[in-house]
């Protein structure tokens, strides 16, 4: 969104140069407005803080070893806490996260790599192939499955997807995938990282069509019509004309569908298995998340009376905080790539 | 072979009727493609649905409305109100904030107004358990207001705030320049024109945008697990150390009891949830749709 009108909005600042001062009211409300503004900014600054100070015991404990260690124990709950480093520990416990970061990538990279090639047709179809006045509708209701609450998703992968995919899939995929190190064995749990990318597909999708969307709307209109006029089919359109013209688009979507199911809490929580310890064999294996596990574990980890394992669980949500942050960054640069051939103001892009 | 614009590729020269139905083939495979992607999405929402009503079945009877959770059996009157007072408070909170920051960033923002959207959208993309987990070490620990309506609501507010922010600051691009310019140009004061005509001409646009931020807020889970934590008590007007019940919480914890009334009042905790946030979401976002068309394009249909 670019302030254009703020030039326009703020006609009159000439007069006040030449001697006229703004009256008292506007500048109280200029004022008073301005530090209410700083609030997303400093929600964001109090959020990292919040996040730092709670984690940083376990930084100085665990070092690099939070990033590959697998063990992820509380303890002995009703052991003497040992002194390691100034801070006092349960005997026995440890926090090493990368069962959860391992998971993490698993199902988000996994859906995004379903989710992609899905979102871009349903987009397509909604801009090109269906009759004009269905494609307002639909794509409104598509992109209205992406306002499904998680839980609701969860509720759905639990009871329906969780079934189908161990008892019909997996034994189908097996046998047809059979040689394969990860893609086939023994089904362990009937919630697992298959259920989770099915789930995490079926949410993701919906926010990477809407975006390519509108990274296709926004393919100039004189193109298309030109290249219609030179009898290109609807395909040839989306191939030669469109396509070229949205690379940095479809990267934008797939970056704001990634975020999503990076941070994708309460469905991966019902149907991933909620592994502990255990890196996934194959894609039946049960896997955690880094924010499911946050939700998951933050009951059990208030009983314990040194306070470390809460401060574990700030300490992967300081590392899901920086990586979607990261995301967001990154898929607003793709955006601003996206939108500088386009005819369309930034406004309606929404970046 | 056919004649007019087409017939140009199907010429003998460029070898006719092989390259022809090569396109066309195509042509009818991208056709394919595209309406068995959409039949997928739409066949998902429609199983989504289709099991939620199932599911809900056996709990199908208006005293799940009236009465409230006893144990794992009873209704949803105390999580429906619930869902409801948190949704109202979160609102209460996040609108007259996010539109003090839309209306500073449009009327007096210029290059500080894209810093300040910059750090909303950043927001945006944080993890709602994040939300959650801060949420908890600050306004049920730090500040003291334990398990409690008035944690959870701030908790959801910092999560809707960039929603409204971006909803209202789009609101109020659209209020047609000229009026602020004559507004300007006959004396009035910035708040003066602020109250009188950026406002009332942007009404409708923030008040889309509240409503879908409340959707937005009614719909989660992962920030008041251990912020509102639950209650089978209808919500009372104690903002602090009460505990109150939702209906992502039903669903949350009910689907996975053994007892088969706990598992059907999942299913309508669902359901209710689907027909609020669904359709305020679809509301608001056919609403939002307008100002499509300008710089757009729609190929003609052969």
């Amino acid at each position: 969104m670019r302030f254009i009108n703020a030039d326009i909005y703020q006609a009159g600042r000439e007069a006040t140069r030449v001697g006229e001062r703004q009256p008292w009211s506007d500048r109280l409300a200029s004022w008073a407005m301005g530090v209410i503004a700083l609030t997303p900014a400093l929600v964001l600054l109090g959020l990292l803080g919040y996040l730092l100070w709670s984690s940083w015991p376990i930084w100085q404990w665990m070092g690099w070893r939070f990033f590959t260690d697998t063990r992820w124990a509380l303890g002995n709950l009703y052991g003497h806490p040992v002194a390691i480093g100034g801070w006092q520990v349960m005997p026995g416990a440890a926090y090493g996260a990368l069962v959860f970061i391992v998971g993490t990538a698993l199902t988000s990279l996994l859906s995004l790599l379903f989710a992609t090639p899905v979102a871009i047709m349903v987009a397509a179809a909604t801009t090109f192939v269906l009759p004009r006045r269905w494609r307002g509708l639909l794509a409104a209701v598509v992109e209205t499955m992406a306002g499904i609450p998680s839980v609701i998703f969860g509720l759905w992968g639990f009871t329906t997807v969780a079934p189908v995919v161990t008892h019909a899939v997996a034994p189908w995929l097996n046998r047809v995938l059979a040689p394969l190190p990860f893609f086939s064995g023994p089904v362990e749990s009937q919630t697992n990282l298959l259920v989770a990318v099915v789930v995490l597909t079926l949410m993701i999708m919906p926010i990477i069509a809407a975006t390519s969307r509108l990274a296709m709307e926004n393919v100039n209109a004189a193109w298309v019509e030109g290249a219609m006029a030179l009898g290109f089919t609807e395909w040839e359109v989306f191939r030669h004309v469109v396509w070229p013209k949205i690379h940095s688009g479809i990267l934008g979507a797939m970056i704001l569908g990634l975020g999503r199911a990076l941070g994708e809490t309460m469905a991966v929580l019902m149907v991933s298995g909620n592994a502990l310890n255990v890196l996934p064999q194959n894609w039946f294996s049960p896997v955690s998340t880094m924010a499911a596990t946050i939700a998951g574990q933050l009951d059990s980890a208030l009983t314990d009376p040194s306070g470390m394992a809460v401060r574990a669980l700030g300490a992967l949500g300081l590392v899901l905080f920086g990586i979607t942050v990261l995301t967001n960054l990154g898929a607003r640069a793709a955006a601003r790539m996206a939108l500088s051939a386009g005819p369309h103001s930034s406004a309606e892009w929404g970046y | 072979m056919e004649f007019g614009p087409r017939g140009m590729f199907s010429s003998g020269v460029l070898g006719g009727a092989r390259i022809e139905a090569r396109r066309r083939l195509a042509r009818v495979l991208f056709q394919v493609g595209g309406g068995l992607a959409l039949m997928l999405a739409l066949g998902t929402l429609g199983l989504l649905v289709f099991n939620l009503v199932k599911g809900a079945w056996p709990a199908f009877r208006w005293s799940v409305l009236t009465t409230t959770t006893q144990g794992t059996g009873g209704g949803l009157a105390n999580a429906l109100l619930g869902t409801l007072w948190l949704g109202l408070l979160t609102t209460a909170i996040a609108t007259p904030v996010g539109v003090a920051t839309a209306t500073w960033m449009t009327v007096w923002g210029r290059r500080h107004a894209q810093g300040i959207l910059l750090a909303s959208d950043i927001l945006a993309g944080v993890p709602s358990i994040v939300f959650g987990y801060v949420g908890y070490l600050a306004f049920v620990l730090a500040v003291g207001w334990g398990f409690s309506a008035l944690a959870a609501a701030f908790t959801l507010g910092m999560l809707v705030l960039p929603y409204v922010v971006r909803n209202v600051a789009q609101a109020l691009q659209q209020v047609p320049y000229q009026l602020w310019e004559s507004a300007m140009a006959l004396g009035f004061t910035r708040i003066r024109a602020i109250w009188h005509i950026l406002w009332p001409q942007a009404g409708p646009g923030i008040l889309t945008g509240v409503v879908l931020a409340s959707g937005i807020a009614m719909g989660e889970t992962a920030p008041l697990l251990y912020t509102a934590e639950w209650s089978q008590n209808l919500p009372s007007l104690a903002l602090t150390h009460h505990a109150v019940g939702y209906l992502t919480y039903v669903v949350w914890a009910f689907i996975q009891e053994p007892y088969p009334s706990a598992v059907a009042l999942a299913y309508m905790a669902g359901l209710l949830l689907m027909l609020m946030v669904g359709s305020l979401a679809l509301w608001g976002r056919l609403r939002v749709t307008v100002p499509r068309g300008r710089g757009g394009f729609s190929l003609p249909r052969r």
